[in-house]
């Protein structure tokens, strides 16, 4: 059974989206069942964090070995946290709706993703510009190592002394401490790592298609 | 080995910061710009497009012979390190020559003006970090402009983020004790940049 962690992650977001539905939520002033979409919201980024490390790493691995395979790891992986980013992105904004007020509000948190969606847009214009394979890896590996660095100082570490409307910010106290209760926690932490793995594998299936293209692109090699 | 060559660029960079600065003064003529917040984005968003322009002269501007002399007789480290040092220089002159038109011709609203320009000089020298990288990356496959803006912009954020935050301050009459922990950002976000830089050069430079 090597396949049992594709499972394992399709049966914690089922179960994460039927619970995650069903299972009682603490009535909170305002958020009250609209806390539901913690469930969805937060894994979102949790997963597009996990592909983005995933990436870079595989970035560093293909300039230091200049391995190809490699370099079709990193690329497919960020490509896969593009969704992830987006879905993340749409969540946040209806949920803010409900409970901030507005779709898109000025926050640092909201600030950083929108940086990290351009900066990984740019990842790929930056690599169809490019059309000699080799020198392609070589060069969008340069920019994913150092667009990597600035995300996670913008997404990590602007918001721990800026203010933001998100729990655990500026006096918000974060969910954990009063109203992330057992029950919810049952579900939540079950949904990270169910999208998690889902990200995984879809990295996984782009890595073997576009290994498949390349094979019939260019023949054995 | 520093690049002091090209005057005529230098003189025409300066030239269009001076015209970007009157323009935005023929466009406020009429409505008084005493906001502190506007007048502030409006200096920042003409800084950073200047220094993108100064700074995007330095790897496009080397012809393919030259590029590969620098290439035989230089370490690569050696040559971002001195391309760095030149970038910074030019675009802290640019920013500060900037700073006093925008005074000049729209004027001055900063209250505290020392801290005002050191913020200046730890911006432009960040700036010139992340530029002085993503025109090396967009010089290898010839270089357009608009390549480097949608290279750097997204990058640039947090910094500009970090800057007009200290400069609102300053322009409010902060102190420096103030914005301590904004100004220590600032100068961590360029020794990382400067050590990126260092690390990630030699990969771009081999061919």
């Amino acid at each position: 059974m090597k396949n049992w962690w594709k499972i394992l992650g399709v049966l914690l977001v089922l179960y994460s989206i039927i619970g995650g539905f069903l299972i009682p939520v603490p009535a909170v002033n305002r958020v009250s069942e609209s806390i539901r979409n913690l469930y969805f919201h937060v894994p979102m980024w949790f997963a597009m964090i996990v592909l983005a490390t995933i990436s870079v790493i595989y970035s560093v691995i293909a300039l230091s070995k200049s391995s190809e395979d490699a370099d079709i790891k990193s690329s497919q992986s960020a490509s896969a946290a593009i969704p992830f980013a987006l879905i993340g992105l749409i969540t946040g904004s209806i949920w803010a709706k409900f409970t901030w007020g507005n779709f898109w509000t000025n926050d640092p948190k909201l600030n950083g993703v929108a940086a990290s969606l351009l900066i990984y847009l740019a990842y790929f214009v930056l690599r169809s510009s490019i059309a000699d394979e080799q020198k392609k890896a070589r060069i969008s590996s340069i920019y994913n190592i150092f667009a990597y660095v600035m995300m996670i100082v913008f997404i990590l570490i602007i918001p721990r002394f800026v203010d933001s409307l998100h729990p655990g910010n500026g006096g918000n106290m974060a969910f954990g401490k009063y109203d992330l209760d057992n029950n919810m926690r049952t579900v939540f932490y079950p949904a990270c790592i169910g999208w998690i793995l889902m990200g995984v594998w879809f990295t996984e299936i782009r890595v073997r298609t576009e290994k498949l293209k390349r094979k019939y692109l260019y023949g054995n090699d | 080995m520093l690049e002091f060559r090209q005057r005529a660029s230098f003189a025409g960079i300066i030239l269009y910061l001076v015209g970007c600065i009157y323009l935005s003064y023929l466009a406020f003529i009429g409505s008084e710009l005493k906001d502190r917040g506007f007048w502030n984005a409006l200096l920042w968003i003409i800084l950073l497009f200047n220094s993108i322009i100064s700074v995007s002269k330095s790897f496009a501007s080397e012809v393919k012979g030259r590029a590969l002399y620098n290439y035989t007789i230089y370490d690569p480290r050696h040559l971002i390190l001195a391309k760095l040092f030149y970038n910074m220089l030019l675009v802290l002159v640019v920013s500060l020559t900037g700073f006093f038109f925008y005074g000049w011709f729209i004027g001055n609203l900063v209250k505290n003006i020392p801290l005002f320009v050191v913020n200046i000089c730890l911006a432009s020298m960040a700036f010139s970090g992340i530029l002085t990288m993503t025109t090396g990356i967009a010089s290898k496959i010839n270089g357009s402009f608009t390549l480097i803006s949608v290279l750097s912009i997204p990058l640039l954020f947090p910094l500009m983020l970090i800057a007009m935050r200290i400069s609102l301050l300053a322009a409010l009459g902060s102190s420096f004790a103030g914005c301590a922990q904004y100004l220590m950002a600032l100068g961590a976000l360029n020794v990382m940049v400067i050590v990126l830089c260092y690390l990630l050069f030699p990969y771009l430079w081999k061919e």
